[in-house]
Order: structure tokens, then C-alpha cells, then sequence
């Protein structure tokens, strides 16, 4: 088998790339290691790109300029992130919308539960699978051949020059001799012995959110054959959820809204951190990190009758009863531990006026760790509770690339046909934190030019 | 039921996961009204499988369908809720199972009222007159007469509103049992206006998922001949009427007559948009249909086909000596068609038009508080999809 560019992955980076090269006139084959319900990696599961908007558009609400833009990726990375990067992918998310639109994707205008983010944020009409089925009825139609089911095996590299594959489709192994190829699989949030390298037997009790099949083999592969490495080897975005949720992609659904209306113990009984520090959605990202270093790496939301309809409750009924000492024991808590925790946060509490749409005044005093806000006594029975695991999002291992997308080698040189987009790159922008919608424009725009550099690259060459 | 139990808590559960993902609130009203919802019951899910118009848009936007565990399925969830509310709604009850489910049940009725036409005819005529050719003037009422036909469509359409209505009224309070605010007349435009242009019949102009996961807007356009077809027709009845009951120019009328040209257009319009949702129904993905609705569905095309076959047969033949077995039997369909009406899909139009005034009010209201000055303790909590 023999191909003009071979794209290893089937999410939104990969699709971007292949469609690029595709319109730059390369011949191009995708390998997909999932099966076809499966396609799109954590791509199925997400909602919005983030884009710099200057001139306005009919799906998003108000301006958003670059240095706005860049401003907020340094905020959230504590100011470490590659500016010069950063910046080349802000001002070509400009263009996104567009030529996205053109490539299938439609657009969903800003309705009541995405108005907050209608600013910086443009949302798939539909979400992440409708976004990914558009992609590959486009790529059909232009004549990209996609195989589902094959996974990178390994490679025949010649000095910085990417030569063949060794591809398993199915139960065969073909060799696919492509002259460039572009990865964008993905990191190795969904490989637990990898985990279990940094984190011990505590791996085993993480819930993956998203695709079963981002298993880092390829990103391992690249290391191993002298690519640069960037970003934290340990290092994932994890979040609060559910601790019912399935072991992989349970998704958006398993998210957990009920933390600041109540306390959160660990597997002893005893609180951990300040339950109401800020909003939710500003506090849920390190709440997965919180749990992975608890106990069992497992939480309990503890909240009484006052709190049920204030927040939207979990897809999964929480665990009810009529005194704390029932509720612990249903728990499998020590219910002397929990009764403890819950009579000393009730006395801390101080009066105030409990509202949830702002930082409210209702806060412990002497309490260690505090509650800030929404702290309310716990003493209206039934008292309630949902169980919490740490959900790992993403990772931020990857391979380090330049502002065309190309692979930088160990020894600082450019690999010549090799180029990278999508969350293994991640690293090189954002070495920590994460900004809503940036996980896809980074894939998409990286993509985009990854697909262009190398139809170019190959045009080039054959001239010579 | 045990199974209607299953299924509605299914239907429960589905919503809770969907309520929670809020990913579809683009494609269609079922989604915005989920989202001013924090609990379900069996009322707002019956509400919910009506105002669902089946586009398939939101199975294929969803990654939880099956073969992920959370086996989600909007579109056929629906389809057997609306199926459960078509039986549970009508009246009698047993004769919605016995009529709507098969088309065999419009078969029978078809069958009976033709041969009860005949037997009229051979009862009040001279058996030998049934193969003469009559032409002219009043030719339709040379073997029936007129005032025999007005009294059997009209008892007959009496009967299919009555039914609708008994349906209506019970379902209209089935669905508004926890609501305490009036609808008010804007919200019967917002209503009328989505129902005419058949907005959720198609993802908000992307069009539905008519065979499989590509966009199309087939099926919108082949409703509407169907049911702009379907209104031409009455357009026409009801100007028969008048020209022969107030202008006292009685039937058939000449090919270029307003009335004839009217039912013509209705009735070819019918034809297309039959056989087309006929042949899309049988392309269409098995995964987002019930068996079971999409044979009531079918059979409620396959009559209406009947009807508007067998109508432009005799428009074609009506010179011929054919004419009266023609007439005979167009007659016994439509009869059997109306009889039948109240049981089978037929109905779908009454409950989700009702669905839709639901809709369009509870829309009203949402907007009018979230534009409110005043923030009110408001069912829908506040933004909640992760943003990647």
C-alpha cells in the first residue's frame, strides 16, 4: 500500500490534516484505531472551539481579540505556555468558523446553556459526533480513504525521514509506505499500566471520560525512535465525577454538580479541601486531582434535603437517608468519623444569607480546611450523597513541534516529512491548566497546517 | 402495563442522561423543553414523544447510542411512546389496537364499506344499471344519491373529529396536569406556524437524518405534499359543497372547474409524498425505528396512497362505464379511512399540534423570565455543558 500522507488518528486533528492535505492536492489515508462507532477519539465528546472573533459572525455574541485570547492561555498556565505558538494558533483560529463550515461542520447559534461562553466560544450544532460524522462524509466525497480498525504498529525512520508503516488492520498487517505522515492520536489517558508507572495501584481506580483507545502507542513509538518530548510525563487534566460512571467514556454525563452544596469527605471521613473556594465550573478541574491523592482515590459529596433542586442532579440517583449515621454506613464510612465531620462543619458554620448564584457571605469560621461559601449546616434530613472518582480528561505528554506542525527531533533538528497535531501536541502551548474550546482549535488549526506543510513538502520534492 | 412501566422509566432515565449532556439543544424543541425540566414523569414523556417530528438527527449526534452502555435512542424511545399514546388516548380503547396497529384493520374497513356501497346499490337499483355508463350532471348520484352520501360523510366525519377530540382533551390534560399558566392566543401562532412549516421536521435547516446520518430534507418536503395535499382536498370537498348547495350546480364538475383542479393537485401532491415517505421508510435506518410504530405508520400511509389512487382513478375514468364500481369503491376507502382515522397514525397530527402549543408557551415563558428584571427561583439551572 502506498499513499501521499498517511494520518494516524481519526479525531478532529487528524481529520483537519487530512482534509487539508487533501485540498492541497495529496493523495491521503487515515488510520483509525478505533472501530467506526468509535471513530473521532475524545473528538466525539466535545462541544466548542474557542476562537479569536474581531469581525463577528451569525453564532457568537460580541469580539474576542488575539491578545484577549492569549491572555487567558497565560492566566491558566501560571504564564508558562510558547507564546510565538500560542499566537500563530489564536490568529488562525480567526478563519476556523469558515472554513470548517466549509468542510461540513454546522454551527449551533448561542442558546441559554452556552450564552456564557457565546464570546469566545463557537459551538458544533449537535456536538463533537456530529461534528466528527461531517468530517468523514466530507472526506468520503473528496476521496480520502479511511481504514477503521488499523493501528500504528511501528515505523521504519531514516535518519529525520519518516519511510513506511507497519499498520494492523484488523487481524492483517499491511505496510503502508507514505511520503509524510501526521499524527494526531492523541495522549495516553486511556492506558492504565502507563498510569500505574506514576501513580501505583491508585491508577486503577481512575475513570477515564473519554475513548478507551487513546492508549499512547504511537506517542511511545515517537519517543522511542527520538522525536522531543514535551509536557509533564505524569501530568493529566483530571476532573470531579461521578464515581458510577463506567471505567471509559462515560463523557460529559458523569459530571457532578453538588460539591459546594455540601461537604466532600475521603474514605475516612474527613474533609480535605474548601468545598466552596469558588464556582463550580472555576473549581471542578482540580477536584480530579484532589481525589486521585485521597484514599482509594474516592470522595463522598455530602449534602441535606435543603440543596436537592438547586443543582442539577447527577444522571445517577445519589445514596439517601434519614440520619448521618445511616448515610455513612451506606457509604461504608466510619459513621463515628462521619457524624464528627459533619456536627464540627455545622458548628463553624456562620450565619449568612445562602445563595448560589453569587460568592455568598455563608462561610465556616475556625474550620480547617474552611468552606468559603454556600457553607449551610447540614441538618435537614434526608441527608444525601453521591459518590466521587477522579476523571481523567486528558494528558499532556507529547511530542514537540514547530509552528508548521513539523517534529523537532531530540537533537534539535526538524524531522523532514514528519508532522504532529491535536492533544499530542498539546504540551507545546500549555504545559498545565486548560481553557474551554483550545483543546480543538489547537488540533484543528495545528491540523490544518500539518495537512498543508505536508502536501506542500511533497509537491515540493517531486519538482526536485 | 409491566413493559409500559419498563418503558417509560427507560424514558425517564434516557432524559436524565440527556438533561445532563444538553449536546442536541440545537436540533430541535424536545431539547430546549428538557432543558426547562429538571425531573420527568409520565406526563412530560408522553409530552416529549410528541413533540418529537422522528428527523434521527440527535441518534446520530449521540456517542451514547448503542453499542455504548448507555444504549440512548431518542428517535425510537419516542416512536413507542407516541405509539402507547395513540392507543391510550383514543376511544374505545380496544379498537385502537384492533384498527390502528395493521393495515389489515384498514383493509377490512375497506373491504365492508365497499361491499355495504354495492349492496346498497344492488338493494335500491336494478343490478344490470351498475356497468351502464353515466355521464353528466349528477351522474356521481345516478345509484347513490346525494342525500345518501352527505348523511354517511357526515356521520363519518362527525365520528373521526368527535374521537380526535375525545383524544385531545385527554391528552391536553394529561400534559398540562402540572402547569398553572393560560395559553395563551401567541402561543397557538407560535404553534400553528411550527406546525404548518414543519420546523422540527428537519435539525433547524439542516434537515433530518432521512436514511442515515446525512442530512437531507426529503421527508419535509415529501410531508408537505402530503399535507398541503391533504388540505387542497379539503379545499375542494368543502367548494363542491358550496357549488352544489348554495350555487345548486351539482357533480362532477369539468377538468378545468376550481374544484377538480384543487382535488387534482391535492391528490397528486398526496400520491408523490405517500410513495416517497414509503420508500424512505423502508430505506431508513432499522437502529432508530420500533417495528411495531413504523407498521402503524406505514399502514396509515399505505390507506391514505388508497384513497388518493383510487380517487384520481375515477377522475381519470369517470366517462366509463367503470365509473360507478369506481365510485364505489373510492367511496369505501374514504369511508374506511375515516372510520379508521382516530386509531391509526392519523391522529399524530392532533397530539403533536397539542405538543407543540405546550411548547410554544412553555418557550413564551422561559423567555419572558429570562428577560424578567427580577430573578425568580427558576427551574432551569444554570449553564452546564463542559466545554473541551
Amino acid at each position: 500500500m502506498e499513499t501521499d500522507v498517511l494520518v494516524v488518528g481519526g479525531g478532529n486533528a487528524a481529520l483537519c490534516a487530512a482534509l487539508s492535505a487533501r485540498d492541497h492536492g495529496a493523495r491521503v489515508l487515515v488510520i483509525e484505531r478505533a472501530p467506526k462507532f468509535y471513530r473521532g477519539g475524545n473528538s466525539r465528546h466535545t462541544r466548542d472551539f474557542r476562537v479569536m472573533n474581531i469581525k463577528g459572525n451569525d453564532f457568537m455574541i460580541g469580539r474576542y481579540t488575539e491578545d484577549e485570547f492569549v491572555d487567558d492561555l497565560k492566566r491558566v498556565a501560571g504564564g508558562e505556555i510558547n507564546e510565538d505558538l500560542a499566537r500563530l494558533i489564536v490568529r488562525e483560529s480567526e478563519t476556523l468558523p469558515e472554513w470548517l463550515g466549509k468542510q461540513g461542520v454546522s454551527w449551533q447559534p448561542a442558546l441559554s446553556g452556552t450564552l456564557h461562553l457565546a464570546r469566545t466560544n463557537i459551538f458544533q450544532l449537535g456536538g463533537g459526533k456530529a461534528m466528527m460524522n461531517a468530517y468523514y462524509r466530507t472526506a468520503q466525497k473528496k476521496g480520502i480513504e479511511v481504514w477503521y480498525e488499523s493501528m500504528l504498529e511501528d515505523m521504519e525512520i531514516e535518519g529525520n525521514e519518516f519511510k513506511a508503516a507497519r499498520v494492523r488492520k484488523k487481524d492483517s498487517v499491511v505496510t503502508v509506505k507514505a511520503k509524510a505522515i501526521i499524527v494526531a492520536s492523541g495522549g495516553f489517558e486511556a492506558n492504565r499500566e502507563w498510569h500505574r508507572k506514576y501513580w501505583g495501584s491508585a491508577a486503577d481506580n481512575f475513570i477515564i471520560r473519554g475513548t478507551p483507545y487513546n492508549q499512547g502507542n504511537v506517542l511511545k513509538l515517537l519517543l522511542d525512535y527520538g522525536v522531543a518530548r514535551v509536557g509533564e510525563p505524569d501530568a493529566f487534566h483530571a476532573v470531579a465525577v461521578d464515581g458510577r460512571a463506567p471505567e471509559n467514556d462515560g463523557g460529559i454525563v458523569t459530571r457532578l454538580d453538588s460539591v459546594p452544596f455540601g461537604i466532600v469527605v475521603n474514605k475516612d471521613g474527613q474533609r480535605f479541601y474548601d468545598e466552596g473556594e469558588d464556582f463550580w465550573p472555576k473549581r471542578y478541574a482540580i477536584w480530579g486531582g484532589l481525589i486521585a491523592r485521597q484514599p482509594d482515590q474516592i470522595a463522598f459529596s455530602i449534602f441535606d434535603s435543603k440543596m436537592i433542586g438547586k443543582f442539577m442532579p447527577s444522571v445517577w440517583d445519589p445514596v439517601s437517608a434519614d440520619t448521618i449515621k445511616g448515610l455513612a454506613e451506606q457509604l461504608g464510612l466510619d459513621s463515628d468519623a462521619v457524624e464528627k465531620t459533619v456536627k464540627e462543619f455545622n458548628e463553624a458554620t456562620r450565619p449568612g444569607t445562602f445563595n448560589p448564584a453569587e460568592l455568598d457571605d455563608c462561610r465556616t469560621e475556625g474550620l480547617k480546611p474552611p468552606k468559603s461559601h454556600w457553607a449551610v449546616k447540614i441538618d435537614q434530613p434526608p441527608y444525601y450523597a453521591y459518590p466521587l472518582k477522579a476523571g481523567i480528561t486528558f494528558t499532556y505528554l507529547g511530542v514537540k513541534v514547530n509552528e508548521h506542525a513539523r517534529m523537532i527531533m531530540e537533537d534539535g533538528s526538524l524531522a523532514k516529512n514528519m508532522f504532529a497535531s491535536g492533544e499530542i501536541t498539546a504540551g507545546n502551548v500549555l504545559k498545565r491548566g486548560y481553557l474551554a474550546g483550545f483543546g480543538l482549535t489547537l488540533g484543528a488549526t495545528l491540523g490544518r497546517i500539518a495537512g498543508r506543510e505536508a502536501a506542500n513538502g511533497i509537491r515540493q520534492e517531486s519538482v526536485r | 402495563m409491566e413493559s409500559d412501566k419498563n418503558l417509560f422509566d427507560d424514558g425517564k432515565r434516557q432524559m436524565r442522561l440527556c438533561n445532563a449532556c444538553r449536546y442536541c439543544e440545537g436540533y430541535c424543541a424536545v431539547w430546549q423543553a428538557i432543558e426547562w425540566r429538571r425531573d420527568f414523569d409520565d406526563h412530560d414523556m408522553t409530552y416529549l414523544a410528541n413533540l418529537c417530528h422522528d428527523c434521527g438527527d440527535c441518534y446520530y449526534a449521540c456517542p451514547f447510542t448503542t453499542p455504548h452502555q448507555f444504549g440512548i435512542n431518542p428517535p425510537k424511545l419516542f416512536a413507542q411512546l407516541r405509539e402507547k399514546t395513540y392507543q391510550k388516548y383514543t376511544w374505545p380503547v380496544a379498537w385502537g389496537k384492533a384498527l390502528g396497529e395493521k393495515i389489515s384493520g384498514f383493509w377490512i374497513a375497506f373491504l365492508l364499506a365497499t361491499l355495504l356501497f354495492f349492496g346498497f346499490i344492488f338493494a335500491t337499483n336494478d343490478p344490470a344499471s351498475v356497468w351502464q355508463k353515466y355521464t353528466g350532471e349528477g351522474s356521481f348520484y345516478a345509484l347513490i344519491p346525494e342525500y345518501f352520501m352527505i348523511g354517511v360523510f357526515s356521520a363519518l366525519g362527525l365520528w373521526m373529529i368527535g374521537v380526535w377530540l375525545i383524544g385531545a382533551r385527554k391528552f391536553w390534560r394529561d400534559i398540562r396536569s402540572s402547569k398553572n399558566e393560560k395559553v395563551m392566543f401567541q402561543d397557538i401562532v407560535t404553534a400553528t406556524k411550527y406546525a404548518m412549516s414543519l420546523r422540527y421536521l428537519g435539525g433547524e435547516g439542516e434537515g433530518c437524518a432521512d436514511t442515515d446520518e446525512e442530512p437531507a430534507t426529503n421527508r419535509r418536503w415529501l410531508h408537505h405534499f402530503v399535507g398541503y395535499g391533504f388540505l387542497l382536498t379539503f379545499a375542494s370537498t368543502s367548494l363542491a359543497a358550496f357549488y352544489a348547495h348554495i350555487l345548486h350546480i351539482p357533480a362532477p364538475y369539468p377538468v378545468f372547474h376550481p374544484v377538480v383542479i384543487l382535488g387534482t393537485l391535492g391528490g397528486v401532491g398526496m400520491i408523490i409524498g405517500t410513495t416517497g415517505l414509503l420508500y424512505l421508510k423502508l430505506k431508513r435506518d432499522p437502529d432508530l425505528t420500533d417495528e411495531k410504530a413504523s407498521k402503524s405508520g406505514a399502514s396509515f400511509i399505505m390507506a391514505l396512497w388508497t384513497v388518493n389512487v383510487t380517487g384520481m382513478l375515477l377522475l381519470i375514468f369517470r366517462e366509463t362505464a367503470a365509473m360507478n364500481s369506481l365510485l364505489v369503491i373510492h367511496l369505501g376507502s374514504v369511508a374506511a379511512f375515516f372510520f379508521t382515522a382516530p386509531y391509526t397514525k392519523f391522529v399524530h397530527f392532533v397530539y403533536r399540534y397539542l405538543a407543540l402549543v405546550n411548547y410554544a408557551n412553555e418557550e413564551r415563558l422561559a423567555k419572558e423570565e429570562e428577560t424578567a428584571p427580577t430573578v425568580k427561583n427558576k427551574p432551569k439551572t444554570a449553564a452546564h455543558h463542559k466545554a473541551n
